[in-house]
C-alpha cells in the first residue's frame, strides 16, 4: 500500500529568456523529489512564463494562492501579469503566511540593462514592499537557497502547507525525519553551534563541493559565487592539499623504515595539521550553509526587518564578495545607529514609567478613599468601599501596578468568606510582590507574609491543599534566607505549612514543621506578648488536627487541652480583642471533637464540651459575619453527631436542622468552603430522621445532598470524596433499615468508592469503609463468597486500626468479627467460636457504654456462641455464656429486650438441667415462671411448667410434680394448646400422681 | 511508499542540455502521476557518478549495477561515445540477455550538426550494431520531444495508466502538460 505522501506546490514564474533555468530548476526539483519523496514529501513544480507559452487550461491565479513556495526568476523584461500574479501572492503572504516568496534577479552581462518596467518594480519591492530581492550568477546560487528552503521547510510544520492525496490533514513531521535538527521550527541557525562541528545542518552537508542532502549529493558548488568568496575555507583546503604529497611521502618513508625517527617526527607533526585542518574545514563548511540557511530564512520571512546594509550585504555574498559585504556592515556606523535606538527607546521607557507612576498615584488614592468610606457606618458605605476597591485592583493588575489594592480587596473578601475571588486577589498580589522580595524592606517582608499566609489558609479551606503548600514552602523559605531574626513569622510560616501538609497527607513531614513552629516558640509564654500566645495556640491546634488525622487521638488531646488553656490564657489578657473570644470558641469546639475521638466514639465528655460552648458561639454570631456564623454551625453540627451516638434523637435533630440551615447559606456564598459541612450537616439531620423511622424524608434529603457533592468529589476526590461517601453511606442505612431490596450494587459501589478513598485519607474514611464493607457482606442476595471476603477485609482493616490505638473501630471490628463467626459457623465451629468470642469480650466494654448501640450486636454474638456450645454438648459453656450476659444486662439495666433476659435464663435453666443440678435448674425455671408471667408470655410458661413437673419427677418430688402438671394444664388450656400436647401432660399428671400415691 | 519505475540516462556529456530537458519533462510526468502514488526515477550517470566516485576502483562496476537494477535503460549519442558510456550499454544488454527481458533498452542518435564529425568509437558502435553485432536498434532525433513522446507510449506497461491527451499545442497526462510541441 502506497504511503501517504504530501504534495507541496512550487510556484514558478520566469520570463521567456530564461527558459534555460526554467528547464534546469524543473530538472532540479526532479532531483530533489528523489529524495524527499522516500520521506513523505513530493515538491509539485508548476511553470508559468509571464511573456511566453503557458498551458491555457490552467488556472494560474488560483496555483500561485495554493502554493506553498513562489520563486520569480527575472531577467532584464518584467510585465504587468507578472507583478499582477506577484501582488497576489505577497497579499497571500501577508495574510496567511503562504506562500513564501524567493525572489532572484539574474546578473546582467555587460551591455543589458533591466527595462524601465523593471527597473520600477525592482526599486518598488525594496523600497515599499520591503521584500527581499537576490541576485544570481548561476542557476546554481538558485538551487542552494531553495535547498536550503525545502531542507528548512521539512522541519517546518507550519511553513509550507502541502495539500494530501486524498484531502486528508498531514498526520507526520516532516522536521523529525531530518537527522541532527531540533523539532522546534523557527530555530535561529547559530543555536545549531552548540551540535558538533562536522554534524549535517538540517541534513544537508557539504562533500568535497557537493552539497548532501541525507548524505546523497544533490547539487554542486563549484560554480555558487558565494561558496567561492568563503575563502577560510578554501585557504584551509589549498594548505591542506599542498600538505598532501609532503604527508603521504612522509607515510611511505615511516612504513619504508619505522626506525626513521625522524620521519616519525615529521609524519607527526603533518598528521596533527592535517586533522586540525579537515576538522577546520568541516567547520567552516557548516558555517556556510548555516549562514545561507540563515540568510534564506531571514530574507524570506523576515525581510520587512532587514536594514538596507543587511540588503546590501547579502546580494553582496551571493555574488561570492564577502569582503565588501563586511565593509558595508560597518561596525562604527552600526554602533551609532544603535545607540540612537537604544535612546529613543530610554526616552519612551521613561514616559512610559512616568505614566504608570501617576497610575500608582490614583491607585492609591481610590484605597485610600475606600478605606475611609469603610470607618463610616451603614451597607452604602461598605458598597462604595468595596466597588472602589475592586476597580483599583483591576486597574493594578491590569498594568502591574503593585499588589497593595489586590492585598487590601483579598483581605475584605475573604471577610466575607468569599474565598474563591480572595484566592484570584491574592494571587495577583503574589505575582506582583514576589519579585520585589530578593533584599526587600521590612514592609515588602510583611505584606508578602501577610499575602502568602492569607493565600494558604483560602487555599485550605477551597479544599486546594497544593496550593496553600507552595504558599507555606515559599513563605518559609523566603523568612530563613531574608528574615532568620523573625521567629514568629517563622513560627506561624512552618504552622501553615504544617497544616497544608496535614492535608495533603504528608504526616512526617508535616510533623516536621509543627514541631520546629512549636520549639521557635517558648515554652512558658505567660511573659509574652498576647500574639505569641495566639501563634503556639494554632500551633497546638494544627498538631492535634494532625494527630487527629494520624489516629493518635490521646496525643491529639493533649495538644488539643494545651491550646484551650492558652487560648484561656490569651482571652483573658487586657489587650484581648474580641476575636480571642472566636479563636477560644473554635477551640473549645476543636476540643470536644478530640475528645469524642479519644472516647472512641463514646459521646459523653464531648457532648458536655459541645453544651458548654454552644451558648458562647450563639452570642459571637449574633452579627452577619461568616466565620462567627460558620463557628456556630459546626459546633451545631458536631454536638448533633455526639446526641445522635447518645440516641438523644430529638435535641440532636433540633441542633442538626440549625446547622444544616446555617450551612445552606454559607454554601451558597462560598460553595467549596462549606459544601463538605454542609453534606455532613445534611447526614446528620437525616441519620436523625431515620432514628424516627422518617425515612423518606431521610432519604430525599441524602440524595439531595449527594448531588450536591458529587462534581466536587469528582474535581477533588481527596478533598471532597469522604462527604459524598457519608451521603451514600447514610442513603444505605436508611434503605437497608426500612427494609429495602436490591441494595447489593448500592453496597458494591459505596464500598469500592471508600476503597478508592482510602488511598487519600486512610484514617478518615476508614471507619466507613468496614462499616460499608459489613453493609455490603449483609445485602440479602450478596453471594456467600463476597460476603465472606468482605467482611474478611473488614475484619483486617479495623483490627489494623484498632491495634494502631484508633477505639472508634473496636465497634465495627466486632461487628464483622461477629458476622464473620456467624459465617464460619457451620463450616469451621473453632474458628467461629474465636470470632464470636473476641467480638463479645469487645462489644461488652462498649455496650456498657453505649448500651443501645451495641447490646444488639452482643446479643447477637453470645446466641452465636450459645449455638455453637449446644451443637457440641458443652452445656457448660452455655450456662457460663449465658450466665454472664445476664449480669451485663442487670450492670447497664438498658438497651437490651426483654425477651433476650428469657431467652438467656431459659438457656441457664436448660443448661443446668443437662448438668444434672436440678435444684439450680428448679430455682431458675421458678423465676423464668415469674418472669413470664408478668409479661403474659404463655407459650414459655407452660414449657416452664413442662420443666417443673419434670425437674421435681426427677427429685422425686412426686406430689410437686403433680402439682406443676396440673398448672401446665391449666396454662395450656389458658393458650390453647394442641390435643398432643395436653394429652401428654395428662399422662405426666397421671403418672406423677400414681408415683406420689405409690 | 509510490510505486517506482527507475530509467537510466546514460549519455555523453555534449548531451547535458538533454538530459536537462528530459529531467524536467520526467518532473512534469512525475507532478502527473504524484497523486496516484507512482513515480518514475531517472538514474543519470552525472547525479549517481558523484556518489558513486567516492567509491575507489569500483567506479565503473557501480554504475553498471545502477544500470542493471533498472526497470528501463534510454541512450542519447550524438558525436562521441565515450567508454564508459560503452561499459553501461553493455551492462545492459548482459542484463536484459540474463533476464530475457529486463531492462528494456531504448536508444536514440542525435543528428548531427552539419559540419559535426563522429568519433571513430561512435562510428564503430554503428558499426557493430549494423552488422548485428549489438542488438541495439536505434533511432535519430533533432528535437527531444520525440524522445519524450515516445517515452510516454513506453512507460505505460511500468503503471502509466494516464492516458496522454493533446489539447491544442500541449500534450497533458492527466491536468498536467508535459510537452509543449508549439
Amino acid at each position: 500500500m502506497a504511503q501517504e505522501q504530501t504534495i507541496v506546490t512550487v510556484f514558478l514564474g520566469t520570463s521567456a529568456e530564461l527558459e534555460d533555468d526554467r528547464v534546469l530548476m524543473g530538472d532540479f526539483f526532479g532531483e530533489l523529489n528523489q529524495l524527499t519523496a522516500d520521506r513523505g514529501a513530493y515538491f509539485r513544480l508548476v511553470r508559468w512564463r509571464w511573456d511566453g507559452r503557458n498551458d491555457p487550461l490552467r488556472d494560474y491565479d488560483a496555483l500561485v494562492r495554493e502554493s506553498a513556495l513562489c520563486v520569480f526568476l527575472f531577467f532584464t523584461t518584467g510585465g504587468p501579469e507578472m507583478e499582477r500574479r506577484f501582488g497576489m501572492a505577497l497579499e497571500a503572504f501577508r495574510s496567511h503566511g503562504a506562500p513564501q516568496i524567493v525572489t532572484w534577479f539574474r546578473s546582467l552581462p555587460d551591455g543589458r540593462a533591466l527595462t524601465a518596467e523593471l527597473e520600477a518594480f525592482r526599486t518598488r519591492l525594496d523600497q515599499q514592499l520591503h521584500h527581499f530581492y537576490n541576485t544570481y550568477e548561476t542557476i546554481d546560487s538558485v538551487k542552494l537557497g531553495l535547498l536550503l528552503q525545502v531542507a528548512r521547510s521539512m522541519d517546518l510544520r507550519s511553513g509550507w502547507q502541502g495539500e494530501k492525496d486524498h484531502g486528508q490533514a498531514p498526520s507526520w513531521s516532516l522536521g523529525t525525519m531530518l537527522p541532527g535538527m531540533p523539532a522546534a521550527g523557527g530555530l535561529p541557525l547559530g543555536a545549531a553551534t552548540s551540535q558538533p562541528a562536522g554534524s549535517d545542518v538540517m541534513g544537508l552537508q557539504i562533500k568535497g563541493d557537493e552539497v548532501c542532502l541525507w548524505g546523497t549529493p544533490v547539487m554542486s558548488l563549484s560554480s555558487v559565487p558565494a561558496y567561492a568568496g568563503w575563502q577560510r575555507l578554501h585557504a584551509e583546503r589549498a594548505e591542506l592539499d599542498a600538505l598532501e604529497p609532503t604527508y603521504q611521502r612522509l607515510r611511505a618513508r615511516t612504513l619504508e623504515d619505522p626506525g626513521d625517527q625522524a620521519a616519525r617526527d615529521a609524519l607527526l607533526g603533518i598528521s596533527l595539521r592535517r586533522e586540525e585542518l579537515g576538522k577546520s574545514i568541516d567547520l567552516a563548511q557548516r558555517r556556510f550553509l548555516e549562514f545561507m540557511a540563515d540568510m534564506s530564512r531571514r530574507t524570506v520571512q523576515g525581510a520587512g526587518e532587514l536594514t538596507e546594509r543587511q540588503r546590501q550585504a547579502y546580494r553582496l555574498v551571493n555574488r561570492g564578495m564577502v569582503e565588501e559585504a563586511i565593509a558595508i556592515l560597518d561596525a562604527e556606523e552600526i554602533r551609532r545607529d544603535r545607540d540612537r535606538a537604544e535612546r529613543d527607546l530610554m526616552a519612551l521607557e521613561a514616559s512610559r514609567e512616568a505614566a504608570l507612576a501617576r497610575l500608582r498615584s490614583h491607585v492609591s488614592e481610590q484605597v485610600q478613599l475606600a478605606e475611609l468610606l469603610e470607618s463610616r457606618p451603614g451597607e452604602k458605605n461598605a458598597e462604595r468601599a468595596e466597588a472602589l476597591l475592586r476597580d483599583a485592583a483591576d486597574c493594578e493588575r491590569a498594568h502591574a501596578l503593585g499588589y497593595r489594592a489586590q492585598m487590601r480587596l483579598a483581605g475584605l473578601l475573604v471577610d466575607e468568606m468569599r474565598l474563591t475571588e480572595a484566592r484570584t486577589c491574592l494571587l495577583g498580589a503574589l505575582s506582583q510582590i514576589e519579585p520585589m522580595t530578593h533584599g526587600c524592606s521590612d514592609e515588602v517582608a510583611s505584606d508578602f507574609g501577610s499575602i502568602v499566609g492569607q493565600l494558604l489558609e483560602v487555599c485550605l479551606s477551597l479544599g486546594d491543599a497544593e496550593t496553600a503548600r507552595r504558599a507555606g514552602e515559599s513563605r518559609v523559605s523566603f523568612l530563613r534566607e531574608e528574615r532568620p531574626d523573625w521567629d514568629l513569622a517563622l513560627a506561624a510560616a512552618l504552622r501553615g505549612l504544617g497544616r497544608a501538609l496535614t492535608r495533603l497527607g504528608e504526616y512526617a513531614p508535616a510533623r516536621r514543621s509543627l514541631t520546629e513552629a512549636l520549639e521557635i516558640l517558648p515554652e512558658k509564654t505567660s511573659t509574652y506578648h498576647t500574639s505569641v500566645l495566639r501563634e503556639k495556640a494554632t500551633a497546638l491546634e494544627s498538631l492535634a488536627e494532625l494527630l487527629v488525622r494520624e489516629g493518635s487521638f490521646e496525643g491529639a488531646e493533649h495538644a488539643q487541652v494545651n491550646a484551650l488553656s492558652l487560648r484561656l490564657a490569651a482571652a483573658r489578657r487586657k489587650d484581648a480583642d474580641d476575636e480571642d473570644q472566636v479563636r477560644l470558641a473554635w477551640s473549645m469546639t476543636a476540643y470536644g471533637t478530640v475528645l469524642f475521638l479519644a472516647d472512641g466514639g463514646s459521646p459523653r465528655r464531648a457532648l458536655k464540651a459541645y453544651e458548654a460552648n454552644v451558648g458562647r458561639c450563639r452570642a459571637l454570631a449574633k452579627g452577619r459575619d461568616p466565620d462567627r456564623l460558620s463557628l456556630l454551625a459546626y459546633t451545631l453540627l458536631q454536638m448533633s453527631q455526639a446526641r445522635v451516638t447518645a440516641d438523644l434523637a430529638d435535641s440532636a435533630l433540633e441542633a442538626a436542622n440549625e446547622s444544616l440551615n446555617i450551612y445552606q447559606g454559607l454554601y451558597g456564598l462560598e460553595p467549596r468552603a462549606f459544601v463538605g459541612n454542609y453534606v455532613n450537616a445534611i447526614c446528620v439531620v437525616s441519620a436523625t430522621l431515620a432514628m424516627g423511622d422518617r425515612f423518606d424524608e431521610a432519604e430525599s434529603l441524602l440524595q439531595e445532598g449527594s448531588g450536591l457533592v458529587a462534581p466536587f468529589a469528582e474535581e477533588r476526590p481527596e478533598t471532597y470524596g469522604l462527604f459524598r461517601l457519608l451521603c451514600d453511606y447514610a442513603l444505605l442505612e436508611v434503605r437497608s433499615i426500612r427494609g429495602d431490596e436490591g441494595l447489593l450494587e448500592a453496597a458494591r459501589a459505596a464500598a469500592g468508592e471508600a476503597e478508592r478513598l482510602m488511598g487519600y485519607l486512610p484514617t478518615a474514611v476508614e471507619y466507613l469503609y468496614v462499616s460499608l464493607l459489613t453493609e455490603l457482606a449483609d445485602a440479602e442476595d450478596c453471594p456467600e463468597q463476597e460476603a465472606v471476603d468482605a467482611l474478611a477485609r473488614a475484619e483486617r482493616v479495623a483490627r489494623g486500626a484498632v491495634q494502631a490505638g484508633r477505639d472508634t473501630l473496636r465497634g465495627p471490628l466486632a461487628e464483622a468479627l461477629c458476622e464473620l463467626g456467624r459465617a464460619h459457623a457451620e463450616g469451621d465451629p473453632r474458628q467461629a467460636a474465636s470470632e464470636f468470642a473476641e467480638a463479645r469480650d469487645l462489644l461488652e466494654g462498649l455496650a456498657a457504654d453505649s448500651p443501645d448501640l451495641y447490646m444488639g450486636i452482643l446479643a447477637s454474638c453470645v446466641d452465636g456462641l450459645v449455638r455453637l456450645a449446644k451443637n457440641e454438648g458443652a452445656w457448660d459453656e452455655v450456662l457460663r455464656v449465658r450466665t454472664e450476659e445476664l449480669r451485663l444486662f442487670e450492670r447497664v439495666g438498658l438497651g437490651f429486650e426483654a425477651w433476650w433476659v428469657t431467652e438467656a435464663l431459659w438457656d441457664v435453666g436448660e443448661a443446668q438441667m443437662e448438668l444434672d443440678r436440678l435444684a439450680e435448674a428448679t430455682a431458675t425455671f421458678i423465676d423464668l415462671e415469674e418472669r413470664c408471667r408478668e409479661e403474659g408470655d404463655g407459650e414459655v410458661l407452660l414449657a416452664c411448667w413442662e420443666n417443673l413437673g419434670l425437674l421435681c419427677g426427677l427429685q422425686g418430688l412426686w406430689r410437686e410434680a403433680a402439682t406443676a402438671y396440673e398448672v401446665a394444664l391449666d396454662v395450656a388450656a389458658d393458650v390453647g394448646a394442641d390435643d398432643g400436647t395436653t394429652d401428654e401432660l395428662r399422662a405426666e399428671l397421671a403418672r406423677a400422681r400414681a408415683s406420689a400415691e405409690g | 511508499m509510490p510505486h517506482v519505475t527507475s530509467i537510466f540516462l546514460g549519455s555523453s556529456e555534449e548531451l547535458a542540455a538533454d538530459r536537462r530537458a528530459l529531467g524536467d519533462f520526467m518532473g512534469g510526468v512525475n507532478d502527473a502521476y504524484a497523486p496516484r502514488g507512482r513515480r518514475f526515477s531517472l538514474v543519470e550517470w552525472e547525479r549517481e557518478s558523484i556518489a558513486v566516485a567516492r567509491q575507489e576502483g569500483g567506479k565503473q562496476a557501480e554504475y553498471n549495477e545502477l544500470v542493471r537494477a533498472c526497470d528501463l535503460c534510454l541512450f542519447l549519442f550524438r558525436t562521441r561515445c565515450g567508454e564508459y558510456t560503452m561499459q553501461e550499454v553493455e551492462a545492459a544488454l548482459a542484463e536484459r540477455a540474463r533476464t530475457g527481458a529486463r531492462p528494456e533498452v531504448v536508444t536514440w542518435m542525435r543528428r548531427p550538426r552539419p559540419g559535426e564529425k563522429i568519433s571513430p568509437e561512435l562510428r564503430d558502435l554503428r558499426a557493430r550494431i549494423d552488422a548485428g553485432e549489438l542488438d541495439l536498434p536505434y533511432r535519430t532525433y533533432d528535437d527531444l520531444r520525440v524522445v519524450e513522446l515516445d517515452l510516454l507510449a513506453r512507460l505505460r506497461p511500468y503503471g502509466a495508466d494516464l492516458e496522454p491527451r493533446r489539447v491544442g499545442d500541449f500534450v497533458y497526462l492527466g491536468d498536467e502538460p508535459v510537452i509543449d510541441l508549439g
